[in-house]
This record gives C-alpha cells, sequence and structure tokens, in this order.
C-alpha cells in the first residue's frame, strides 16, 4: 500500500527537524562557531548556539519553523483520526489539547524567526534573548506534556485505536524517558543545581524525542489516507472507481 | 471545514496575511515608504520584509505559508488522481513543490541589511517561486480543463480560468515576474499582483475541495 499522506506528515515532523539539527550543528561546528563533540553525551553547546551564525542559521530557521507547521499538521490529523475510528466527538478535553499543543508548536515558529548573528552580543539584545528564551521553553514543556498526555488517552483506548503491542509501548517509551527528564531537570532547577551540560543535553535530547514521537502514528495511520469523499463512498459499497 | 479546504484557506491566509501585515508594520516602522504597491510599485514585497519587525514577521510567516504551500500541491494530486494521469500530476507537484521551496530557501536567507544578505539565494529562491508556480499552475489548469469535459466538477474552474489568463498576460506582455536585487517600478507592481493572483489561485481550491477529507 502505498505511503498515505498523513504518514508523510508523520515521516516530515520527525526527519525534518533531526535532520535539521545535525546539519546546523555541522555547519556550526565546522565554522568554528560551536566546539565539536556530541552534544547528546557532552553538552558542549545548546541548539540555539547552532542557529546563531551563518549558515547554520539559515538552515535551522528554516528547518525548525517548517517542522512547527508540519507539528501543527500532525496535531490536526490526528484530532480527525480520532474522531474517524474512536468518537466523533472526543470531548472538549481532547480537543482543547490539540489547541494547546498547536499553539505550542506556532510559539517554535517565533523562537526561531529572530534567530541569528542579530543576537550578537547577547548583552545588547537581551530582549530577543529573553523573548527567545521564553517561546523555546514554552514550545518543550508544553508539547512534551501534551505529548504525554495524548499517549495516556491512546494507552487507555489502545484497543478502540487498535494501537495496541509495539506501537503503544513505543509511544509509551518515548512519553516515560520525556518525563524522567523533565522531572531531573525541574528539580535541579528549584533547588538551584542546575548545570550548563544538564540544560544544554536535556535540550537536545527533549528536541529529540519530541521530534520521534510524531513517527510514532505512522504505523497507526496505514489506513487512514487523504480521499475524495465520492471514492470513500464507493469504496465502502464495494464498488470500482 | 474538510482537510483539503483547511490546506487551501490557510495556504491564502497565511501568504497573503503574511505579506500585508509585514507591510503595514514596516510602514509603521518607517522601513518601507507609503503607497498602494500595486499601483505605484514604490516597493518590493521582499525590502518590506527584511528590517526591524517586520523581517521577522515576513521571515516567520511566509516559510510557514511554504510549508502549506507544499501541501497544498499533494492535496491537488490526490484530488485529480482519478481524472489524470500519473506523469502528468508528479510533474506538476514537482514543479510546485520547487516553485514553494524555492521561496522558502529564498525567504529564509533575508536578513536586515542588504549587504549582508545573500542575494544570489533570495533572487534564485523567489524567481524559482514564480516561474515554477506558473508552470505547476498552467499544467494543473490543463488537467483541470480536461477533467470538467469527462464530468468532473469544478466549482471554481472560471475563477482559475481568470487567474490564469491575468497571469500570463503579465508574462508575455512584461516578460514575467523576475526579481532582482534593484527592480523598477513596474516589476515591482507585477510582482505585487502575481503574487495576489497565485494567493488566490490557491485560495479558489476552497470551493473544489469539499470532499477532500482525511478517512481511514
Amino acid at each position: 500500500m502505498r505511503i498515505t499522506v498523513p504518514q508523510r506528515v508523520c515521516l516530515v515532523a520527525a526527519v525534518l527537524p533531526l535532520l535539521t539539527f545535525a546539519v546546523s550543528y555541522l555547519l556550526s561546528a565546522a565554522g568554528g562557531h560551536v566546539d565539536w563533540c556530541n552534544p547528546y553525551i557532552d553538552g558542549c553547546t545548546t541548539i540555539t548556539a547552532t542557529g546563531i551564525y551563518y549558515p547554520g542559521a539559515y538552515v535551522l530557521r528554516g528547518g525548525i519553523v517548517s517542522s512547527a507547521v508540519v507539528f501543527v499538521l500532525w496535531w490536526y490529523c490526528t484530532h480527525i483520526w480520532l474522531k474517524d475510528v474512536k468518537d466523533p466527538n472526543p470531548g472538549w478535553g481532547i480537543k482543547l489539547l490539540i489547541w494547546v499543543a498547536s499553539l505550542a508548536s506556532l510559539t517554535l515558529v517565533a523562537s526561531m524567526v529572530i534567530l541569528g548573528e542579530n543576537m550578537v552580543p547577547s548583552s545588547d539584545h537581551r530582549g530577543l534573548w529573553n523573548f527567545h528564551s521564553i517561546t523555546a521553553v514554552v514550545f518543550f514543556v508544553f508539547t512534551s506534556v501534551c505529548q504525554i498526555i495524548m499517549t495516556l488517552y491512546m494507552w487507555r483506548h489502545r484497543d478502540v485505536l487498535s494501537t495496541s503491542g509495539f506501537r503503544i509501548s513505543t509511544k509509551m517509551l518515548l512519553a516515560v524517558i520525556q518525563i524522567l527528564i523533565l522531572v531531573v531537570l525541574i528539580g535541579a532547577l528549584i533547588l538551584g543545581k542546575e548545570t550548563h551540560w544538564l540544560i544544554n543535553t536535556s535540550e537536545w535530547w527533549i528536541a529529540t524525542l519530541c521530534s520521534l514521537f510524531y513517527l510514532t502514528s505512522y504505523s497507526d495511520w496505514k489506513a487512514f489516507r487523504l480521499m475524495r469523499l465520492e471514492q470513500s463512498q464507493t469504496r465502502t459499497a464495494g464498488g470500482q472507481l | 471545514m474538510s482537510f483539503g479546504q483547511y490546506v487551501a484557506l490557510s495556504s491564502f491566509v497565511l501568504s497573503m496575511g503574511t505579506i500585508a501585515i509585514t507591510y503595514a508594520v514596516a510602514i509603521s516602522q518607517g522601513t518601507a515608504p507609503v503607497c498602494n504597491p500595486f499601483l505605484d510599485g514604490c516597493t518590493d514585497i521582499t525590502h518590506t520584509g527584511m528590517k526591524g519587525d517586520a523581517g521577522f514577521i515576513f521571515r516567520g510567516g511566509m516559510v510557514t505559508a511554504c510549508v502549506f504551500f507544499l501541501f497544498w500541491w499533494q492535496v491537488m494530486a490526490t484530488w485529480l488522481k482519478p481524472v489524470s494521469g500519473n506523469i502528468s500530476r508528479r510533474v506538476m507537484v514537482f514543479f510546485g513543490s520547487l516553485g514553494a521551496l524555492g521561496l522558502l530557501a529564498g525567504t529564509a536567507v533575508l536578513l536586515p541589511e542588504k549587504s549582508a544578505t545573500h542575494w544570489g539565494v533570495h533572487v534564485r529562491g523567489a524567481n524559482l517561486f514564480f516561474q515554477g508556480m506558473l508552470i505547476a499552475l498552467t499544467i494543473n489548469y490543463v488537467l483541470i480543463f480536461k477533467a470538467r469535459k469527462q464530468g468532473f466538477n469544478v466549482p471554481s474552474f472560471w475563477f482559475k480560468t481568470i487567474l490564469i489568463g491575468l497571469l500570463w498576460f503579465q508574462f508575455i506582455a512584461f516578460a514575467g515576474v523576475t526579481i532582482g536585487i534593484e527592480m523598477s517600478h513596474g516589476k515591482r507592481i507585477i510582482e505585487w499582483w502575481a503574487t495576489a493572483f497565485i494567493g488566490c489561485y490557491f485560495l479558489s481550491s476552497w470551493w473544489d475541495w469539499k470532499s477532500v477529507r482525511l478517512t481511514s
């Protein structure tokens, strides 16, 4: 069966940001703007730092803004899918969740468009840095929380949604890891024990886990496709086009 | 609202809305001259979205719109699937997507200072948008024209006919929309109108795509 449009959304939502992080980091490191290391382990730099100097900034800006739009489309597809397979009226809680997640994705757009050499030196552009930091935190926290809640919802209704076994286990694993990272990070911040290493590595891991989460719907959406309604009605009746 | 209508509407609102808001903010911040650019051509779209807050709005809004343009072509291919061949649809989607990606790249490299901007990338990207879209929209129109003869219902057909006619008239009469670093008043006027026509073509699918939905 050919890959469906919603499945393409899943793939792009996962692959595009990960590819963007990698290319942006490589360009920035090659340009001597950030250190060479494994940022997931060494925490030598942040994703933001790779998007300050050009050409890495162009890549991060274009790639992540595009990704944010695809995230919104993923949440839209999820909403339609839930209405289609489970309940035409999934309840105000799920609708609110999807709205919040979509708005969080839009804060990522705002966070990214201001990045660039216009923010250097940081001491002269505190306003821009504060804006970036706040919108980035809003995106990460709200997206992670929404993904975790959506996972719990899908777990509860896994039989109806036909998302049992490996599919739901993958979602649960990603959600649990995100929860652990958030708990450790927030705990450290509250206790004043945060370090650059903890903040930097958390950023890379949360961003990656958020991106991978979107891929987990790929298997769920094998039969979820974009169709002209006349076609779907004909198929239901066993007719051929 | 179906998924198809959502994509059609978003493509129009994000692109045209971004351009309108960008110009308004640029005027308020004194970074763009005040005029009716559709008649006076005092500025081109690019220069309204370079400096200050207008620059942030333009870059964010247009990159976002370009992503919706990519999905607009995917929906169009799905809608035309029963009435057109695979090769023609793929060629159409190729040029449409190329145009969208060109504009995305061309917008992402814009900076507040003209001297710091990668004009080579921007000019090539913007030209790829106008020329790629013209080719893709023309293929699209021809496929729709042929499909109508087979009884395919296209509520927006006459609107699309007017728009494609205007786009080709501009291309032939005024040697098309070719973006440059410094553009003449005439070229700027054409740029604004061509952009508006393309945006309206995207919107016109709102009336066609009521039945294009996501379904299991």
